[in-house]
């Protein structure tokens, strides 16, 4: 699950992910992704920290108060180094700083896909 | 010595020869001669008179009880039997004849001591020059002889009664006594008149011719009582020279240790009486620093005059134009004798005679003593005595050295004296001095302006020892002085009102609403003076065409009895006037002195830098708190964009590894690459305009920097559809564009596309989707605009030109009444922007705004509704439509657009 209000980035981990050989689902921001991830599916979820409406810091609190949730997927947080400090006490299991690379997205996908 | 009394001169008590001695000679001579009878006259000067001091004749005729035998020690009268022994008188008077020793035993001899006037020379008996025989012989200075019958007769002519004797001498003989000419040391201050010591008559009962053999005995005679007299005079001289001198040491001795003038003067006075005749004495100084002279003692005719030490009679040198002569020019000593009849001596030196010691037409002597420092005279001393002849040579010397000794103690005195006082003056200086710093330092560490003010006001009070003092600050526009804080050390002023610390912007408030007119009124006049002070007739008519505030600060005044006041304008610089000081006193005849004054303006100047300072520091804070907020406004912006950056970078960053990561997997086909290519250029692009947005507005914040604009005709219509056509493709909303096609405006057709562009794309951004946007443009007058939104820097020659505003309606989430000016500014987007969808800089609606005003016209927010929608307008200068050559040109624009993709190829130029 890609999760950002940006559609460039949208797209572009749209474009990634299909390269590897996955079917991303999109969501524009926490209030949609959650919806999404209250269904039964697990998710790998690459998460924007900075989003209108429901940002990415709000639906990992969000999840943090719903551990039945929170357990199925795996968060992975996209964030720029300068609120890189932000991400320390949310409960995510990866941040992966922005700009990223192509080969970040897939170390990602090798540590939790497998 | 003498010891006169003032005003009364009295004939000296003591005898001034050695009546012994002359006793002795007159004895001898009656023993060696047959003379019967000597008398002795002597000069007296104090009467100028001869006096009969000694007479003594043969015993045996008519002696009467009251007189004195002449015994070896003068024991009383002997028994009348021894008289029968005298028997010379019937003998032959030849010198040679007498037995020497024989006679002389038997003899009695008789000092005739009556004073009964009909007497036969009686002692104390006095004879003025010219009067009797006595007095011929003085005047003549010869010897004289007489008979009886001419002796009678001289005596009836000089008014004295007829001599009642039992005897009647058959001749009488006068010589005169004379100083001995070698002996006088001072001859040229005395007229011969004055050598005359005294007169000696001798006479004989029997009838017989003067004898010439006894003359030679009596020249011998005479000789030795001259001699005896001027040996005693010389004596008594010198004792009263040793005398003198012991006076003028002691004196001397003391004068150093006496500051005092008023001591000074009584030791003087006491040393002149005591040394001479004095009636009346004058004792001036002469101050080389003001110039003047000063009288500060006088004694008129023996009574004192008081209060002259002091308070002197201060006289200017010109004034007494003969004193400077004589003294100043001249410095002598001048020594006048007056007589009675001489009117052209007294007419020459009248000044001197009848000064404020009184007239002294009595006196018959005059001395004028200067009193010499060096060659300056700083001084004299007068004195004036009503016998002639008042002073000795020797006399006049032991003053001369007196007024020395006076001099240099007062020269001293004056040397300890000046220190002294400039010792007190620089202590006193000290200590305003000090009152001036620690004040000036309480002021210039006062920075804040409130404070410094009440802090003024009442250190300027305390200075000026004053009930209260005030201070008013020019406004900005001159026209007014408004009352910033008010001392008052009665405190009445804060009791009026009630003011406490508590609710001190309430006094402030009542305090600002004293104002007085400034411009075209007095007080403009006044302030061009360093200072100037009004009293209480013309403060009232200053406050009372001042108005309601003028008003209210005159009551204050009444109610705190202020009369005068001291003002002092406040200049910054010694320029600008910033405000004027008010001393104000309830002392009517309160008369400010020069070193307050001095001091306060002082302090004032100080005041003024300080206020001004402290005004500054307001500013500066000010400055610094918009710089802060500037500040934060710029980091927000850094986040925003930096975020807005990232956006792109991280595409460019994502596709073009994917672009590397599948052509090395070679898993690639062309049409990914081009997919991924377009991505890559369309985020370097919007990264591009991001960058030239932040160049340009940063660019635009140096001030007033002025933009290259070609402003020319342009078709609004034009611009707009132009713009639209940029924004169709990336816009979801649709745009309504409502303008007509005859509207032309003067604007750089670049910018104004660029304007359109932002606005549109403002609108957008805030918009839903499904929202739409309507541009639309009316013509009218720059009369009909909303206030506030007129350009003043680039208005036009006409006066109320046309115009065409041109408004961009959205239905977009609006902006808050908070933000709708702060939109504008640089940098700045609206409230939590980070968190909204929309995308930026927040540089658009500041660059498009500065645009608009360089081309004379105006942006502004017109209406927000939040949650429905906002319109932005400007307005720009409508100018007569290009029919046919813009026919042409209308069409030029747009090759330019669709080669530069965007509106933005004109930022360039501003980038330069």
């Amino acid at each position: 699950l890609v999760v950002d209000d940006d559609p460039v980035i949208r797209d572009m981990m749209m474009d990634i992910l299909e390269c590897e050989g996955y079917v991303p689902e999109l969501a524009r921001n926490g209030q949609e992704a959650l919806r999404v991830l209250a269904g039964p599916a697990n998710y790998l979820v690459f998460l924007d920290l900075m989003m209108p409406i429901c940002s990415g810091k709000d639906l990992c609190e969000i999840l943090a108060t719903r551990p039945l949730i929170r357990q199925h997927h795996v968060l992975v947080l996209m964030s720029a180094m300068d609120h890189i400090a932000e991400t320390y006490q949310l409960d995510v299991d990866m941040v992966m700083p922005k700009p990223f690379v192509v080969d970040d997205v897939a170390e990602a996908l090798e540590t939790y896909m497998h | 010595m003498s010891n006169a009394i003032w005003g009364e001169p009295k004939s000296t008590g003591d005898e001034s020869y050695p009546l012994k001695l002359l006793k002795g000679l007159l004895q001898d001579m009656l023993k060696q001669t047959s003379i019967y009878g000597a008398c002795l006259a002597l000069y007296d000067k104090h009467s100028n008179q001869m006096v009969i001091r000694l007479h003594m004749r043969r015993g045996g005729y008519g002696e009467r009880a009251d007189e004195l035998y002449l015994d070896e020690n003068s024991s009383p009268p002997r028994p009348v039997l021894h008289r029968n022994t005298i028997k010379l008188a019937d003998q032959p008077v030849a010198l040679s004849d007498i037995p020497k020793e024989q006679p002389l035993e038997e003899e009695r001899l008789i000092i005739v001591s009556t004073t009964r006037e009909d007497a036969l020379y009686s002692p104390g008996s006095t004879y003025s020059l010219g009067q009797d025989l006595i007095g011929i012989c003085w005047r003549d200075s010869k010897a004289y002889t007489v008979n009886h019958e001419q002796l009678q007769q001289m005596r009836a002519n000089a008014n004295k009664p007829a001599l009642q004797e039992p005897f009647a001498p058959s001749w009488h003989v006068a010589f005169p006594l004379k100083e001995m000419e070698q002996v006088d040391e001072d001859n040229e201050r005395k007229n011969s008149q004055n050598r005359s010591l005294g007169v000696l008559v001798l006479y004989q009962l029997v009838p017989a011719d003067f004898p010439a053999s006894l003359l030679i005995l009596v020249h011998q005679n005479v000789e030795r009582i001259n001699l005896y007299l001027q040996n005693d005079r010389l004596k008594r001289l010198q004792l009263r020279t040793r005398d003198h001198i012991k006076h003028l040491q002691r004196t001397s001795s003391s004068f150093p240790n006496t500051l005092k003038l008023s001591e000074l003067v009584a030791e003087v006075y006491r040393f002149v009486t005591s040394t001479v005749d004095v009636s009346s004495m004058l004792l001036t100084l002469y101050d080389r620093d003001t110039k003047k002279l000063y009288d500060i003692f006088t004694v008129d005719r023996g009574k004192l005059i008081e209060g002259r030490t002091d308070k002197p009679i201060i006289i200017d040198p010109q004034d007494r134009p003969h004193w400077s002569q004589v003294m100043q020019k001249e410095k002598r000593t001048l020594l006048l004798s007056l007589d009675k009849n001489d009117q052209k001596e007294r007419q020459a030196h009248e000044e001197l005679l009848s000064e404020i010691w009184g007239p002294q037409a009595s006196a018959e002597t005059f001395l004028l003593i200067p009193m010499k420092m060096f060659t300056r005279v700083v001084g004299s001393l007068c004195i004036t005595s009503q016998r002639p002849q008042a002073y000795s040579p020797l006399e006049i010397l032991v003053l001369e050295t007196l007024v020395q000794i006076i001099t240099v103690a007062l020269e001293n005195a004056k040397l300890y004296e000046r220190p002294r006082l400039a010792l007190q003056q620089s202590k006193r200086r000290e200590e305003s001095l000090a009152a001036t710093v620690s004040a000036l330092q309480a002021i210039s560490t006062v920075l804040d302006f409130e404070e410094l003010l009440r802090k003024f006001v009442q250190i300027a009070a305390r200075l000026a020892k004053a009930e209260m003092c005030s201070l008013f600050l020019l406004k900005a526009d001159q026209t007014e002085l408004v009352a910033q804080a008010i001392f008052d050390c009665t405190g009445q002023w804060i009791r009026r009102d009630g003011a406490t610390d508590d609710n001190n912007d309430d006094h402030k408030e009542l305090i600002n609403m004293i104002r007085l007119p400034f411009k075209d009124s007095l007080l403009e006049e006044l302030v061009k003076e360093g200072f100037f002070s009004l009293d209480s007739t013309h403060v009232e008519g200053i406050l009372q065409t001042s108005g309601e505030s003028g008003a209210l600060f005159l009551k204050v005044l009444r109610e705190m009895h202020m009369q005068k006041m001291l003002v002092i304008p406040l200049r910054y610089q010694v320029m600008d006037l910033i405000g004027i000081v008010v001393i104000h006193t309830s002392q009517q005849d309160r008369n400010f002195q020069p070193e307050e004054i001095g001091i306060l303006m002082a302090i004032s100047a100080q005041a003024a830098s300080a206020i001004r300072n402290a005004q500054l520091f307001e500013q500066i804070q000010e400055a610094n708190a918009e710089l802060q907020r500037m500040d934060k406004v710029k980091d927000e912006f850094i986040i925003t964009a930096s975020h807005e950056l990232r956006t792109p970078l991280s595409a460019v960053s994502g596709y073009s590894s994917l672009l590397k990561k599948e052509s090395i997997n070679e898993r690639i086909n062309p049409q990914k690459v081009l997919k991924y290519a377009s991505k890559i250029v369309d985020s370097t692009r919007q990264l591009k305009e991001l960058v030239e947005n932040m160049t340009q507005a940063a660019k635009m914040g140096a001030l007033d920097e002025k933009l290259e604009l070609h402003l020319i005709p342009e078709q609004l219509l034009a611009a707009t559809e132009t713009a639209n056509t940029v924004l169709n493709p990336i816009i979801a909303q649709h745009i309504t564009i409502d303008i007509a096609n005859d509207l032309w405006v003067n604007a750089d057709s670049v910018r104004l596309r660029e304007v359109m562009t932002n606005l549109l794309e403002n609108a957008s951004k805030y918009s839903p989707p499904y929202g739409r946007i309507l541009i639309i443009a009316q013509p009218m007058l720059l009369s009909q605009l909303p206030v506030g939104r007129v350009n003043y820097n680039n208005l036009p020659h006409a006066r109320d030109p046309e115009i065409i505003k041109v408004s961009v309606c959205d239905e977009g989430e609006g902006v808050s009444p908070d933000d709708a000016e702060k939109i504008f500014e640089k940098f700045v987007r609206a409230a939590h922007s980070l968190t909204t969808t929309v995308r930026g800089t927040g540089l658009g609606l500041f660059i498009c705004r500065r645009f608009i005003e360089a081309m004379g016209g105006h942006l502004w927010l017109e209406r927000s509704i939040p949650g429905r929608g906002s319109i932005f307008s400007f307005y720009l200068l409508r100018v007569p439509q290009f029919v046919e050559m813009r026919g042409q040109d209308g069409t030029e624009p747009e090759p330019e657009e669709a080669a530069g993709e965007s509106s933005h190829p004109a930022s360039e130029s501003i980038g330069r």
